[in-house]
């Protein structure tokens, strides 16, 4: 099931990485935009449909724990989903503290990932319902 | 010249040593000749001319330097071990780092696999599709490869090498090493490598070995400053015809001021598991290579530490 109007944000400054993801999404289906840093990501007006980020924790200047705060300081509702390739479980604990989806660590499997996107997009659709 | 060194390798135990009229005559050159080789013993051979009333006179004393010898092998056995002792801890401090390094190239395998698969399940991918996908793949795996490659040669304990190294190639290389490290301190590494460096004779391993110590501990320097300001820079220039420089600098807080040199001695740490023998082990292998490392307070805050080392010329061969 993919959602409607749905968009997955992906931001990774590692191209391999950033493209398989986004790959992994398409064959399923999802709309899909990729950014290689935090700051390209917030310079772009936010989707009007529900959407999600998967972000990868380390990223160099803004990480993904800077981008969790500044969506939440400007009043972003964005589901975050975070990858990490080994990062300690107190970073790990403060993500999901401040409302992360989940946290998957490379190399995940397939089914992790767009178990959290869809959760992500249907937690998303029903703040959108909420609000409105 | 009051006394003349000759080493000869082989003499023949117990038999006869001639040493052609030498003795006689101060000042020809000496022809030593040996006879049947049985083993080989390490001597030196010191001629004092004694000028006396009756005539010169030489003293003539052949040295067994068998036990020196020795202990100079042992002494520098022990600098090759202490040294692999020192990079093997310098991987332990990277471990968690490395391992990051490498689940980055193979996350991408599998996720590229993943998606290729479920294309196939739907029959929604095109051969260029499928083509780009695996050419990913494989680079990845190529990728990973290289890193272990990395990890292998300094983990690997062998006799140093010497070979014409470029500088710059184990400097990048290094930087490569340590990237996931560098995000890990919230480091960041700039480079200003001079293209036209001349090459070094040296072991790629203790060059290596060097830079990886110098960065490791400037980016546990900079963990003392707020993360703007943690940036490393390292550059690599000509010093002269004859020089080729290379620094490392942080923007921590800088050495102890009144003995910036400390540094570098034996068992001196400021890390809590730190053995203190990472930078005098750094030390130990510039000097054994014909160069220099040392640090001072950098203008402007945090710490320089500079590598100096002969430039290879063709003249020199």
């Amino acid at each position: 099931m993919t959602l409607a109007h749905a968009l997955v944000y992906v931001i990774d400054d590692e191209m391999s990485m950033r493209k398989a993801i986004g790959r992994l999404l398409e064959s399923e289906g999802y709309s899909v935009e990729m950014f290689p840093g935090a700051r390209e990501f917030l310079a772009r007006p936010p989707h009007g449909g529900p959407s999600c980020v998967v972000v990868d924790l380390n990223l160099p200047e803004l990480n993904g724990l800077d981008l969790q705060r500044a969506l939440a300081e400007s009043g972003r509702v964005e589901q975050l989903i975070f990858i990490t390739g080994g990062a300690s479980v107190p970073t790990c604990v403060q993500a999901m503290k401040a409302g992360a989806i989940d946290y998957l660590s490379k190399p995940f499997r397939d089914e992790d990932l767009l178990g959290a996107v869809k959760q992500a997009l249907v937690r998303a659709s029903e703040q959108r319902v909420k609000s409105s | 010249v009051s006394q003349l060194t000759i080493c000869f390798p082989r003499v023949r135990v117990g038999g006869d040593i001639v040493i052609t009229r030498a003795a006689a005559i101060w000042g020809v050159p000496l022809k030593i000749a040996t006879a049947v080789m049985i083993v080989d013993i390490p001597i030196e051979i010191g001629l004092n001319p004694i000028h006396a009333s009756e005539g010169l006179f030489v003293l003539a004393s052949i040295i067994d330097i068998t036990e020196r010898r020795q202990a100079e092998l042992e002494a520098a056995r022990q600098r090759n071990e202490l040294a692999h002792l020192s990079r093997v801890t310098l991987l332990g401090e990277l471990s968690g780092s490395l391992a990051h390094e490498l689940n980055q190239p193979l996350g991408a395998i599998v996720t590229n696999a993943g998606a290729a698969l479920r294309f196939l399940v739907r029959d929604t991918m095109s051969h260029e599709n499928v083509r780009e996908i695996l050419e990913d793949i494989v680079a990845e795996g190529r990728r990973a490869g290289e890193i272990i490659r990395g990890i292998k040669g300094m983990a690997r304990k062998k006799d140093p090498i010497r070979q014409l190294v470029a500088f710059n190639d184990v400097i990048t290389g290094v930087i490569r090493l340590t990237r996931s490290d560098a995000l890990v301190h919230d480091c960041t590494i700039a480079s200003e490598l001079d293209p036209m460096l001349p090459k070094v004779e040296a072991d790629v391993v203790q060059l290596q070995q060097v830079f990886l110590n110098l960065i490791l501990n400037a980016f546990e320097a900079s963990q003392e400053v707020p993360r703007t300001q943690r940036q490393i820079i390292v550059r690599t220039e000509r010093d002269d015809e004859r020089t080729v420089l290379a620094s490392v600098r942080d923007f921590g807080p800088g050495l102890p001021a009144e003995a910036p040199e400390r540094v570098f001695d034996q068992f001196y740490s400021t890390k809590k598991e730190g053995m203190g023998i990472g930078l005098y082990i750094a030390q130990s292998i510039a000097s054994a290579h014909g160069g220099t490392l040392y640090a001072q307070n950098a203008k402007g805050g945090g710490a320089q530490f500079f590598f100096r080392l002969p430039a290879f010329s063709k003249v020199d061969v």
